[in-house]
């Protein structure tokens, strides 16, 4: 299709993004205290939440990166539909309920709730700021991609637009707007996949189970990157991770990575009780299953009908949603992609302006001033987070979001997941090993990112493209380690 | 009174405990089901090529571990309202 301005496009997307910013500033007159502003005041209520936490969850890289890697690499993007759901296992079996019980606003509340200590706090803020921002710069990619073929812009001036909308919900209301985008979104982006695979099933005139036998028995699929294999190579994994210890280690980093999150954790603030986490959990673990079902039959639907860019993997479902519906059908899952990386941004910004201005400037800095102080302090910060948040997303252009969102979490599982069950789960765990494990997990797993073929090519010392397999364990080791060998009691 | 209190704090108490371990034991077989799946894909993928019906091991198992998530989360909450109920 041509990348140039079709006003129907333009005047969906107005509708959505006048919609969300409706809700913002409405939001914005119930937002009183710090409370309000980072958890919503603690009141919303499970049913909502747990489609807020959909909403949050399928973030650009679910909806655009998965469907771009299953048409161009078959298995190893469906591997990305199955690990994003593993992981909420362990948030609901492990984490939903006793992180509820132990914190306030942030990861480093619920870490502090047993240490008391300025150094576990100053380490878990700046892990997650740095998992948040790892964690965004996909979904500005994703925004970038999607506003060219919508509006007819430039990827860099979409990126500037998502951006300033973002910053725009977030500092006007904080956690409350972004409860209600999240959930309106959450809701839009199920229809919106539903539809795309009631379509892709209906014109190849298939029903699932043969759809995807069809292609398992095709000789020749057709490759978007060159070539073409047969449908059992293409359905089978080894297209996008030749090595097979690179297939383990996104399998690991994915599992372990949803329940470190800091916009996943920070969701589990806005609700009144344990149990309701728990039932919001539930909920959005079967939300976002039936979605991440759903995404394989967009993946394959774009590799069936060739609708795809080489350039842009991330564009695969809005080009099927052209194909199969036309201009109109493109522009609403446009439309509803563009809301969809709003709703996420906002719950990373919120959760990177929490960790700023709530755990280093209020706590960790001592700094204690009035709620409205602490308030203006979290609304600058989300605008500064925000403007770098764009800086970063015109950098990594053409990147694929899901693979981008793969190495967030690996950060996050390296990070924050080892120092979370430990504190959780294990009396032995001392301040010392919690730090240590935290700064050496986030330190291996950037670091093994540096190394990687992703950013050095065919020069990469390390050889691994997601680093899990080595940091995670490292950072587990670390934290057993330096706890078992500190004699002082705990904290 | 206060030894229904007490009476009420350890019932409280051994229900969480109750919860847990059922959570635990849902938690290993996923997890046991999840490691199967990736040890398929990392060492043994030929495995995962294999037919079953029209589809592959692969699809199948895949499939089967997103819809074990749902059916577990499910069946866990169903357990925890069971031990919470007064």
């Amino acid at each position: 299709m041509d990348y140039s301005f079709h006003p129907l496009a333009f005047l969906l997307f107005a509708i959505i993004v006048g919609i969300t910013l409706a809700i913002s500033f409405w939001a914005a007159r119930r937002v009183k205290t710090s409370s309000h502003y980072y958890v919503a005041g603690g009141g919303v209520k499970w049913l909502m939440n747990g489609i807020a936490f959909a909403g949050d969850y399928l973030s650009a890289a679910s909806f655009l990166g998965i469907a771009g890697l299953i048409a161009f690499s078959g298995f190893d993007g469906f591997m990305y539909s199955i690990g994003f759901l593993a992981g909420w296992v362990v948030a609901l079996l492990l984490v939903a309920e006793p992180l509820r019980r132990m914190g306030k606003y942030t990861f480093g509340d619920a870490l502090v709730s047993i240490f008391q200590s300025k150094r576990v706090r100053l380490a878990a803020a700046v892990s997650t700021l740095v998992v948040s921002i790892f964690y965004l710069i996909p979904q500005i990619v994703g925004a970038g991609s999607i506003v060219q073929p919508l509006l007819g812009l430039q990827y860099e001036v979409g990126v500037v637009i998502v951006g300033g909308l973002v910053i725009l919900i977030v500092a006007t209301a904080g956690m409350v707007s972004t409860t209600y985008v999240q959930f309106i979104k959450g809701f839009l982006l199920l229809l919106a996949a539903l539809g795309l695979t009631i379509g892709v099933l209906v014109v190849v005139g298939k029903d699932p189970i043969s759809f995807i036998t069809s292609i398992l028995n095709n000789k020749s699929v057709l490759l978007p990157s060159g070539g073409s294999v047969t449908g059992d190579v293409f359905l089978s994994p080894g297209l996008k991770y030749h090595n097979p210890t690179d297939f383990a280690s996104l399998a690991l980093g994915l599992i372990l990575g949803t329940a470190a999150l800091p916009h996943v954790l920070i969701r589990y603030y806005t609700v009144p009780t344990p149990a309701d986490a728990r039932k919001s959990t539930v909920v959005a673990i079967g939300a976002i299953g039936v979605f991440y079902i759903l995404t394989l039959f967009l993946g394959l639907g774009a590799n069936y009908f060739r609708t795809y860019d080489v350039t842009n993997q991330n564009l695969s479902a809005p080009l099927l949603a052209n194909f199969i519906g036309g201009e109109v059908f493109f522009s609403l899952i446009s439309s509803i992609a563009f809301a969809t990386i709003l709703g996420t941004v906002s719950g990373l910004i919120m959760a990177a302006a929490g960790a700023i201005a709530h755990d280093i400037y209020t706590e960790y800095l001592g700094k204690e001033r009035s709620d409205a102080t602490i308030l203006r302090i979290s609304k600058i910060t989300a605008v500064g987070v925000g403007i770098l948040a764009i800086a970063l997303g015109i950098v990594a252009k053409g990147q694929n979001v899901a693979f981008l969102v793969g190495l967030a979490f690996a950060i996050a599982a390296s990070a924050n997941l080892p120092a979370l069950l430990c504190t959780i789960y294990w009396k032995g765990a001392k301040e010392r090993g919690i730090v240590a494990g935290i700064w050496t997990g986030l330190a291996s797993s950037i670091l093994l990112i540096l190394l990687s073929p992703t950013v050095m090519g065919a020069a990469a010392i390390f050889p691994l493209e997601n680093p899990g397999i080595v940091s995670i364990p490292l950072s587990l080791a670390v934290t057993i380690i330096l706890s078992l060998t500190d004699k002082k009691p705990r904290s | 009174m206060v030894d229904d209190r007490l009476d009420d704090s350890t019932a409280r108490r051994e229900a969480g405990k109750r919860k847990f371990r059922f959570g635990l034991a849902l938690f290993a077989v996923y997890v046991v089901g999840y490691a199967l799946f990736t040890l398929a894909g990392t060492f043994f993928r030929g495995t995962l090529t294999l037919r079953l019906g029209g589809l592959n091991l692969g699809i199948v198992s895949g499939m089967l571990i997103i819809i074990s998530a749902i059916v577990i989360a499910v069946l866990y909450n169903w357990f925890a309202g069971k031990m919470e109920e007064p």
